[in-house]
């Protein structure tokens, strides 16, 4: 409908919406969102995964039963058993077969045959809640068996340490990608301005106001990061999940590094900050820059 | 009309651009609530720059201007935003936005102004009927020609009703049935309370009305049309 009939069209935006290297500024902001959507899904990755290796971790004890001479191996490890047994009535214990354990020291005695007279430690697994150390050590000490008892704590706390270096690496990248995204819209924000500033000069003449002109930026930069953001995260979400379903993730298990419902609702939320970044940038920007230019008078 | 008080009163006022010498020196001049006054003089006399300093787009370099009774190097930013928004400007390159309508152009004060559409819709499509662009509202300014654009300009500087209008060759770029039509809108505007204020060098414009006349020589301003 045209002015005349009074059921005009909407106003149109006072601001062009195609900018000159508008285009390249939006593969920029996307691989920006793209990228910081991978570092947040793996700083998150990491997190889950160190949680799943201490609780397994946590929930396990590896008993070395000691022997004197080779032909006792069966009769220490049932007894072991049985103590520990008596000891933890509900968790899983497991004798490790003396084959098994045997070859255990081949990567250091290396392919020579072992005598049958070496006296191999008997070893027993056992897994479930609240195995305390020193009370199988009691036990064991008790019943007159000469043992080792291993929690697996020093690993525990090797692969805790890893998990949060790769934590911090995830959420250092995070934070480094939005440092750059606001850098990119505040360049680009001063750009826009000198490129619009005819428009602006009208606009000031009018008698519109900083924050008048400062909007305008201010939602032009939100709709390209909220747009920017939706693209690159919604990429970085199908990556991440074509790598749930094919990548093998170096052995490590993907269980833990795939993305999740929790991690939409994260991505989600990085992308809203990722466009009120966007939008602060080009407040600040225009502000600043309108109140610069003002003084230069 | 002189018992009124001053819309606009400069005492002694001096610009010069960067280290450049004096484009305006000394000028002192004032424009009575409800006046029309003409501005003339020869090409690069100051014209342009002593309207600019009147429609707070310059700062003198010295002297006092008083706008709306205020003298301007006190006005806070949004007080200045507030004056400049009862000051309609027609300037000789017309500062069109190329990418709005004729009709956008021209409704941009009142937009700025913070009006909705449906408040401003009639107000704008009557005054392109009136000055001659109501089959060209939803051109672009590339299209247009130089007369269209002048009154496209024209239009957006007096569709918020100005207490002040100030324009720069308003006539310069129409032919003499649009140039006296625009004049009239002018007057008429001057009739319900406007103060009009124009530089032109077009002595039959001036002769057109019996107006206020003040020139500029050689960075002065003087009453009366030149010799």
């Amino acid at each position: 409908m045209s002015p005349a009939t009074g059921n005009a069209p909407q106003e149109a935006p006072l601001l062009p919406g195609k900018l000159r290297n508008g285009r390249a500024l939006w593969v920029v902001l996307i691989i920006m969102a793209l990228l910081a959507g991978c570092a947040l899904l793996f700083a998150r990755g990491s997190m889950r995964l160190s949680g799943d290796w201490q609780r397994q971790l946590s929930d396990t004890l590896t008993v070395q039963v000691m022997l004197d001479e080779a032909g006792a191996w069966e009769e220490a490890t049932s007894r072991a058993r049985y103590v520990l047994g008596e000891t933890f009535p509900g968790a899983d214990i497991s004798i490790v077969p003396q084959s098994e354990a045997r070859a255990l020291l081949q990567p250091w005695l290396g392919n020579a045959e072992l005598p049958d007279s070496l006296p191999v430690p008997g070893l027993i697994n056992l897994t479930g809640e609240n195995l305390a150390v020193q009370k199988a050590q009691t036990a064991l000490d008790d019943a007159g068996l000469s043992v080792n008892i291993d929690d697996n704590s020093r690993y525990a706390n090797q692969l805790s340490t890893t998990a949060r270096r790769l934590v911090t690496i995830g959420i250092s990248t995070l934070a480094l990608i939005l440092l750059a995204a606001l850098s990119v819209n505040i360049f680009a924000t001063r750009a826009g301005m000198t490129a619009q500033k005819e428009i602006i000069r009208v606009l000031v003449q009018v008698g519109a106001s900083d924050e008048f002109i400062a909007k305008l930026f201010v939602g032009q930069a939100a709709r390209r990061g909220t747009l920017g953001a939706a693209i690159g995260l919604g990429l970085s979400a199908v990556l991440w999940l074509c790598l749930s379903i094919f990548g093998e993730w170096g052995g490590l298990g993907w269980a833990g590094f795939a993305a999740g419902v929790s991690d939409v609702v994260w991505l989600i939320g990085l992308g809203i900050i990722f466009a009120i970044i966007c939008a602060a940038a080009a407040g600040v920007t225009a502000t600043r820059q309108l109140a610069f230019e003002r003084k230069r008078l | 009309m002189s018992s009124l008080p001053d819309l606009v009163n400069f005492e002694r006022v001096a610009l010069r651009y960067g280290r450049g010498p004096e484009v305006l020196s000394d000028a002192t001049l004032d424009l009575p609530q409800g006046s029309f006054t003409f501005l003339t003089g020869p090409s690069g006399a100051g014209k342009s720059t002593l309207l600019k300093l009147c429609y707070l787009s310059l700062i003198p370099s010295r002297g006092l201007i008083r706008m709306f009774g205020r003298d301007s190097a006190l006005l806070s930013n949004p007080e200045r935003q507030a004056i400049k928004r009862r000051i309609g400007v027609v300037l000789q390159d017309f500062h069109l936005i190329e990418h709005l309508s004729v009709y956008e152009n021209v409704a941009l004060p009142l937009r700025v102004s913070g009006q909705s559409r449906a408040a401003y819709n009639d107000d704008v499509v009557e005054l392109l009927q009136w000055v001659g662009l109501g089959h060209r509202m939803q051109a672009y300014p590339p299209t247009l020609s130089g007369g269209e654009k002048q009154r496209c300009a024209i239009a957006r500087a007096v569709i918020a009703k100005p207490d002040l209008l100030i324009a720069d060759e308003p006539t310069g770029n129409v032919d003499p049935v649009i140039g006296r039509r625009l004049l009239r809108l002018f007057s008429e505007m001057n009739r319900m309370g406007t103060t009009v204020l124009i530089a032109t060098h077009d002595t039959h414009l001036i002769d057109e009305l019996d107006a206020r006349v003040l020139r500029i020589e050689d960075g002065r301003v003087f009453k009366g049309k030149p010799e």
